[in-house]
């Protein structure tokens, strides 16, 4: 799978560097906080867990306790386990492998799986951008540590929008189905909803509610449930 | 703490890509086709309108608009981020 350019090498590395600099901010943040670089490096390398890190870094800095700030952060990291259903495909077989490969189940890298045409191509995106985005992770969390203040703001420059609209461009192909837009539309609408009465991360995981309308749509257009566990039939009928 | 957040986090993942996840495939059969978009649509809302546990607009919005106008123009990823990024980021500019 790496004889010739993959069309996903440059998603993918568009990605991380996108991701990258988003951990310049946190390195900038956790330093700031006190936290020095060994605590950065095995928050960034071992957990890798983006958004729970600020959270991590923000609830010590408060004042909170350690264990809140475990606690918060692994509710947002639950996400990850669901996940898991859709990049199984695209993993080794054998143990060992998925174990190793769970390390890399990050946002970005099942999302860029999924994307692709076939399984080979999945799995090599999965890889890809997984590994990718974990070193820019690392790598960006480092030189924020050392960097300070000197780049200034992320959002300034716009990056905080750089993570939805990566995102944004991942969905748009799921679009292409009646059922696809019921999922989408039904899930950011459960998310929002849950986030004034949940606890940051329990939103996501309420939006799996979506799929019961969108199964409806699907078994009246399809009256085969059951049939055509062909991987993606909505990319084919958005292109 | 930073182990049992590590601990925690790839703890979360093993489940996912093992027995949970294995169950959760089985339970949704062919709807497993339809657990990213849910997934990735309510991300980007959250993205885009949450911020600090608390709903809120600000000017991600506007990225993210342009983003949506320019991936469904079938523009490449390198290209929806830069036009976001600079869409949020001008409009900070000038607001």
């Amino acid at each position: 799978m790496w004889t010739r350019i993959q069309p996903y090498w440059r998603d993918g590395l568009a990605m991380s560097l996108a991701v990258g600099v988003i951990g310049v901010t946190f390195g900038v943040f956790a330093d700031a906080a006190g936290f020095d670089l060994i605590q950065i490096v095995v928050m960034s390398a071992l957990a890798c867990v983006g958004a729970a890190q600020f959270v991590v870094v923000g609830v010590i800095d408060s004042g909170g306790t350690e264990a809140a700030a475990v606690g918060s952060a692994l509710l947002l990291v639950a996400r990850y386990a669901l996940y898991g259903p859709v990049v199984r495909r695209f993993l080794p077989s054998s143990l060992p492998g998925r174990l190793v490969a769970a390390q890399f189940v990050i946002d970005q890298s099942p999302a860029m799986a999924v994307a692709q045409t076939n399984g080979r191509d999945g799995a090599g995106a999965f890889w890809f951008t997984g590994v990718t985005l974990w070193l820019c992770w690392i790598a960006g969390s480092v030189a924020g540590t050392a960097l300070g203040g000197v780049m200034g703001n992320a959002e300034t420059w716009g990056f905080d929008a750089a993570l939805p609209a990566i995102f944004v461009a991942l969905v748009v192909p799921h679009l292409g189905t009646p059922e696809g837009r019921v999922a989408a539309v039904v899930a950011a609408a459960v998310a929002l909803g849950a986030v004034p009465l949940t606890a940051p991360g329990v939103p996501i995981l309420l939006s799996v509610v979506a799929l019961a309308p969108a199964a409806l749509v699907r078994a009246r257009r399809q009256p085969r449930p059951g049939e055509g566990e062909d991987s993606e039939p909505e990319r084919g009928a958005s292109r | 703490m930073l182990a049992a957040l590590a601990a925690g986090s790839y703890g979360i993942r093993v489940l996912g890509v093992t027995t949970l996840g294995r169950i959760v495939e089985q339970r949704l059969g062919p709807l497993v086709s339809l657990l990213p978009v849910t997934l990735f649509s309510a991300l980007v809302a959250l993205m885009t309108w949450e911020r600090a546990g608390e709903l809120a607009l600000d000017a991600r919005v506007v990225g993210v608009v342009a983003g949506a106008l320019a991936a469904w123009r079938r523009a490449s990823m390198v290209v929806v981020i830069l036009v976001a990024m600079a869409a949020t980021a001008g409009f900070r500019a000038f607001t």
